[in-house]
Formats: C-alpha cells, sequence, structure tokens
C-alpha cells in the first residue's frame, strides 16, 4: 500500500433507483462518481468535477471527482453500482475486504457501461 | 395500498389514477418512482438483443432448460411470496441451484435473524416501545426511507407518547457520515472494518473499563444510553460486510446489551422462506437439498460448468465484480423483471414481467416477517413473474 | 437583521416603510426589493443590492409560505420525517402522522405527494401568528435540510 493509496467505501446512492434506465445519461451522471476529501483533492491536483482514473489491480474506470464534505483523508465514497464493480475483487476473501485504489487526474471521457461490459 | 418499494412495505399509500395521471400520497420518492415507472423504461421480450414476443421467450427458455445439466436460478428477493414458491418449484423440476442477493451482502446476518441467535421484533413494537435505536453500518435514510419516520424514531408510540425528542435516543455508526448519521442524536464515524474493535470498547464500557480506542466521551456517553435503555434495538446493515468472520462477536454483543436485532435488508422475506423450507437461507442445490458456498452467484458464475442462469426481479450484476458479472454474457442467461437494467443487458433472453404490487397483486413479507397482501391498481398486459415461471414449467 | 443591514438604512421611506420594515416586508413577502428605489438608482448601493439579491434567493424563488416555510424539492426524498415530527400535524391527526402514518386529515401542515413533502393550512403553523414559536421540528429530522425558514 502506497501513500497514495485510497480505500473506497461503497454506498448505496439515493437518488438511483431500480427502475432507472442505465444507458440513460443522468444515470452515468448520479453513478459515475467518485467522493473525495477536500484534502485528498488537492494532493492528488483535482478540482470538483474534473475526470479521474480510479484503478487498482482489479480493473480501472474513469468517473467524475466530487468533494464530500466533513470527508476524511484516504478515505473516498462510491455508488455501488457498474463503476464501483469494476474496482471490485472475484476472490470472495478479497471481495468482503474493503477496496483500495489509486487516483489520477485525466482529460478523457467517463468510462461508458458498454466499454465496461461489452 | 401497500409499497414494495422496499421491505418496510408502508401500507397507507394513497392511490389515484386519473386519465393515467396518477397521484401517490404518503409513498416516499423511492416507493413512488417504483408506481410511477409502469410506463418508463420497460423491458421488451428479447433473444440476444432481438425483440420477440412474449410466447418465443418463453418457449426459449424451456428450451434451454431442457437441453441443460446444470442450471441455476437467482434472486427474487423482491419479489412476492407466489413467485418464490413457483421458482422452488421450477428449481425441484430440472434440479436446479437457488439462490438470493443474501449470499452476496448481508446473509451472514439474516441466518442469526432466523435461527434464534438473537432476539428479534415486530416493527410495530419498535414504534410503540423503542427508546434507543442503533444504526450500525446501514443507512436507512437511503434504503428504507421510511423505516425511521414510520417505526423506529419518529412517531409516539403506545409507550412513547413524548415523541422523538424526549422518549427517543438514536446512534448511527458507520464509516461514512450518511443521510442517516445526520439526523440521529450521536454519531461513531469509524474507521473502516474496525467493527470489531468497537465490539471490544463497547465491552469494556459496560463493563465499567474505559474503552481503548475512539473518542472516549462519546463511547462513555453511549454505554450509558445502552445501559439505562428498556427497549433497544440495533438496526444493522451491509456496512457489517467486512466484519462478515466476526458476526458471532456482534450477536454476542447484541445479546450482552440485551438488545434486538433488526438487518435493514430486502432479502429477509425469501431467506425466510428458504430457511423454513430446506434449512439453509440461500446456496441451495435443489436437487439433494444441499448447502455449499459453491452454489452463490458469485461462484456459480465463475465456475466452468454452469449453462444457464434464470436471474428474476435483481439486478445482480450492477453489484458483483465485473469480470463475475461478464460471464452472464457467456452462458444462456435469462432475465425476468419488468424494467431494463445492466443484469438484463448482460442477458441473452430477456423476459417482461408486470410490476409487482402495481400491475399485479400478491403476498410480501416485511424485514420484520410481517406478511402483506398487494393489490394490483393499475391495468396492464405484462404478465406477473409467478405466471411466467409457471408457464416455463408447465412447459417443460 | 441581515437583510436590514444591507439596507441604505436612511429611511428615506420611498417605499413607503422604515428600512426595518421594509425587511420585515421583504421577508413576509409583501413587498419585493424592486420597492426600494435607492439601492437601484445609486451607485455606492450596487454592492449591498447584490448581496440582497442573492441573500433573497430562497425566498423569491422556492415555494415560499407565509411563514416563511421554504421547501427545496430538489433535495426532498419524500421519507416523512418532518410530517411525523410537526406538532401541529400530531396535534390534528393523532391517528395519521402521530404515530408514523402518512396524513390522514385534512389540517395537516406537512404531507407527502408524489414523493415529496408539500405544505398546506400554513396558518397553523406554531411559526404563525401572535403566539409564534421557533419551533424547528420540520427542520431537524430533515436529512438533506430540504425545508427552512430562511428568515430565521
Amino acid at each position: 500500500m502506497s501513500d497514495n493509496d485510497l480505500i473506497i467505501i461503497g454506498y448505496e446512492n439515493r437518488n438511483v433507483f431500480k427502475d432507472d434506465d442505465p444507458f440513460d445519461s443522468s444515470y452515468t451522471e448520479k453513478m459515475a462518481i467518485i467522493e473525495l476529501a477536500e484534502d485528498d483533492m488537492k494532493s492528488n491536483d483535482i478540482t470538483d468535477d474534473e475526470n479521474v482514473l480510479v484503478y487498482n489491480d482489479y480493473g480501472e474506470v474513469i468517473v467524475k471527482a466530487k468533494k464530500i464534505e466533513e470527508g476524511d483523508v484516504g478515505i473516498a465514497g462510491m455508488p455501488k453500482g457498474p463503476w464501483f464493480s469494476a474496482l471490485l475483487s472475484d476472490k470472495t476473501e478479497d471481495f468482503y475486504r474493503h477496496i483500495h485504489a489509486r487516483i489520477k487526474k485525466t482529460g478523457d471521457h467517463i468510462t461508458t457501461i458498454e466499454s465496461l461490459f461489452g | 395500498m401497500i409499497c414494495l418499494g422496499c421491505s418496510c412495505l408502508c401500507d397507507d399509500l394513497d392511490f389515484k389514477n386519473e386519465d393515467g395521471k396518477i397521484t401517490v400520497s404518503n409513498a416516499c420518492l423511492k416507493g413512488f418512482k417504483r408506481i410511477d415507472s409502469f410506463n418508463k423504461n420497460r423491458l421488451i421480450p428479447s433473444i440476444n438483443n432481438e425483440k420477440k414476443s412474449i410466447d418465443d421467450v418463453i418457449n426459449k427458455t424451456i428450451e434451454i432448460l431442457n437441453n441443460s445439466k446444470k442450471s441455476a436460478i437467482f434472486g427474487l428477493e423482491s419479489s412476492v411470496i407466489e413467485a418464490q414458491n413457483e421458482s422452488i418449484k421450477l428449481g425441484e423440476k430440472i434440479g436446479s441451484i437457488i439462490d438470493n442477493f443474501s449470499s452476496v451482502h448481508g446473509g451472514y446476518l439474516i441466518e442469526k435473524f432466523l435461527d434464534g441467535s438473537v432476539k428479534t421484533c415486530a416493527l410495530d413494537d419498535v414504534r410503540d416501545n423503542c427508546d434507543l435505536s442503533i444504526y450500525w453500518g446501514c443507512d436507512p435514510m437511503s434504503t428504507h426511507p421510511r423505516l425511521m419516520s414510520k417505526f423506529s424514531y419518529y412517531p409516539r408510540g403506545k409507550n412513547r407518547q413524548r415523541g422523538w425528542e424526549e422518549d427517543r435516543n438514536t446512534i448511527s455508526i458507520d464509516a461514512r457520515k450518511s443521510l442517516t448519521a445526520n439526523i440521529t442524536k450521536k454519531f461513531i464515524k469509524l474507521r473502516p472494518g474496525s467493527d470489531f474493535e468497537l465490539f471490544e470498547a463497547f465491552k469494556d464500557v459496560l463493563s465499567g473499563k474505559l474503552p481503548k480506542i475512539g473518542d472516549k466521551r462519546l463511547l462513555m456517553d453511549v454505554g450509558t444510553s445502552i445501559k439505562k435503555a428498556k427497549y433497544g434495538v440495533v438496526f444493522a446493515g451491509d456496512g457489517l460486510d467486512y466484519s462478515r468472520e466476526r458476526v458471532n462477536d456482534f450477536i454476542d454483543l447484541i445479546n450482552d446489551i440485551g438488545f434486538k436485532l433488526q438487518p435493514v435488508m430486502d432479502s429477509i422475506g425469501f431467506s425466510k422462506l428458504l430457511f423454513d423450507r430446506f434449512g439453509f437461507i440461500n446456496s441451495i442445490n435443489l436437487e439433494d437439498k444441499s448447502h455449499s458456498e459453491d452454489n452463490s452467484i458469485f461462484n456459480v458464475l465463475k465456475s466452468d460448468d454452469i449453462e444457464n442462469i434464470l436471474i428474476v426481479e435483481s439486478d445482480i450484476a450492477s453489484y458483483l465484480p465485473y469480470k463475475i458479472a461478464k460471464r452472464l454474457k457467456d452462458i444462456n442467461s435469462i432475465y425476468i423483471g419488468p424494467h431494463n437494467n445492466l443484469t438484463a443487458y448482460l442477458s441473452k433472453i430477456t423476459i417482461p414481467s408486470s410490476i409487482a404490487g402495481v400491475e399485479s397483486g400478491g403476498n410480501v413479507c416485511r424485514m420484520d416477517l410481517k406478511e402483506e397482501k398487494a393489490e394490483k391498481v393499475i391495468d396492464s398486459d405484462f404478465l406477473p413473474s409467478y405466471d411466467i415461471l409457471n408457464k416455463i414449467r408447465e412447459g417443460l | 437583521m441581515e437583510i436590514y443591514k444591507l439596507l441604505p438604512q436612511t429611511n428615506c421611506k420611498k417605499c413607503g416603510e422604515t428600512c426595518m420594515g421594509f425587511a420585515f416586508k421583504l421577508l413576509s413577502k409583501d413587498l419585493t426589493l424592486d420597492k426600494c428605489t435607492p439601492l437601484f438608482e445609486e451607485e455606492e448601493y450596487a454592492e449591498e443590492k447584490k448581496e440582497l439579491e442573492e441573500l433573497l434567493k430562497p425566498i423569491t424563488e422556492a415555494e415560499m409560505t407565509e411563514t416563511g416555510l421554504v421547501i427545496h424539492e430538489e433535495l426532498c426524498f419524500g421519507c416523512g420525517n418532518c410530517v411525523v415530527a410537526c406538532p401541529v400535524n400530531v396535534a390534528e391527526d393523532p391517528t395519521g402522522c402521530a404515530i408514523g402514518k402518512g396524513a390522514s386529515s385534512d389540517k395537516v401542515i406537512l404531507k407527502v405527494e408524489n414523493g415529496k413533502v408539500k405544505a398546506a393550512n400554513i396558518k397553523t403553523c406554531r411559526r404563525f401568528g401572535k403566539y409564534r414559536i421557533l419551533c424547528n421540528a420540520c427542520i431537524t429530522p430533515c436529512p438533506t435540510k430540504a425545508i427552512e425558514f430562511p428568515g430565521g
């Protein structure tokens, strides 16, 4: 684990509904995000609403950064869903551990569901 | 009208339909959206992304099941009991595996909830008596929006007449400041995965010792509240997943403090049905009624010998590691449900069903195991999932 | 008070009120900001005018009731915490709101419709009338701060 490692907590995004169309742009807006503490944004030179590459041993995904109030340094949040799942381990023993990942600012577009699962 | 939006099963909805314009009173946004979705994002019957008739997709499913040696049925945790029973009958006929969401998240807690390891309670009793509710690793304000307004915090109860300000205390324990933590009277922020340390700290506090970790004053304070509580309930969620191997310690703690447990999860009803029938809540092989971790969807999709999987009203693909979810594309996967979602997108065959509790009726099970009867309020041509499952079984 | 501080405080009465009186009427929506003509005509107040417009935004834009109750619908999730916590709702609807259920009386102030909370019978709110008190019972239980009384 390096200094840049973040723990990512998955949470249920209450603005996403079971009957939402996953291919609607509003779904991507709500789901393809990572919530970061202000200091983590600063140390990675990221500002609110910028795209970031989140990556670890299991996968990588580009999502939008959102500043979280009262956030703790080193702890990020992502809504449980297609983008979060790109960072999950397919080994049971690791699936039930918190996800570690690194982030990097990027000018590339948000990962689409089609490219993840296509 | 009963709301099937989550396992709170709110029974006080008022539904009006004036020329297709619907008005729903008392449902939260989650419940309302579900009812209002009857003309949005509906699933289309299809085989390999090609539109077909409903008979075509059902017949193709029958053909696949007739020709496969190893099948699995998954989901149904948010379905009506009629559909759950049909899925068991179908599974018994083809000798398939049957599994549900509890094998991925929360099952270890549901098992303890069902097998008598810990005291449980009816939500109506919680409303009438509860003076301290603890929300551990769960965020009902996001997942079960009316739990606190209907039962655990805000309502007046028979023995809690002075309301939430004086008569009820609430504590949230979580790794992030959730919406629930915004409104509980106290919030203990945990380092991710350190639930076990907090179990220990509570044990210390309750036996009069100083806690070794955390905000000592806050923990002592909470300890005093716990000791004083006459009717305490621990609401627990899948935030405890990361401490699942310590579940026995968690249960011991709840028993030690004399509290009751209520998991805040939607898969309790179907887990109970399976538990009563087979003694296990998930991952069951219906051929010999045996249970094995190998039968969980996680491991089933990883294995090489699975030929088909029938998923009913559960968007499991959004929760599995994407490499495992992608396996749905390699096998004969069939999705039955009212709306399009990631699981439907990855499935070879899609079979649209009615929205239960909106376009068709049925019995449902609340998180505290109380049963309710849901009625149909909107006419539609979509078949209920239990009819679809029945047609498939009859056709085999 | 915040509003008053930003007004010219000259008591010129061009709006028909003293500046303090005008501040209250702005809050209660009886008068609008453009009635204070010096603020718009004299350049020295330009900054104050901008700040005032910003400050009054929730009042002018959102659904504002006579007690100053503002509901931000985009934040509301219809959980009903406020419906059940409101003391007037409890008193008017003992077999509904008081015990956690949805409103079953027409006399309640807050009720949820199509997943969002709506206000009615606002004159019975404890913040209204001669014996008003600064009741916060609907604000405290809201997890998303969807309800506020911008006037304080």
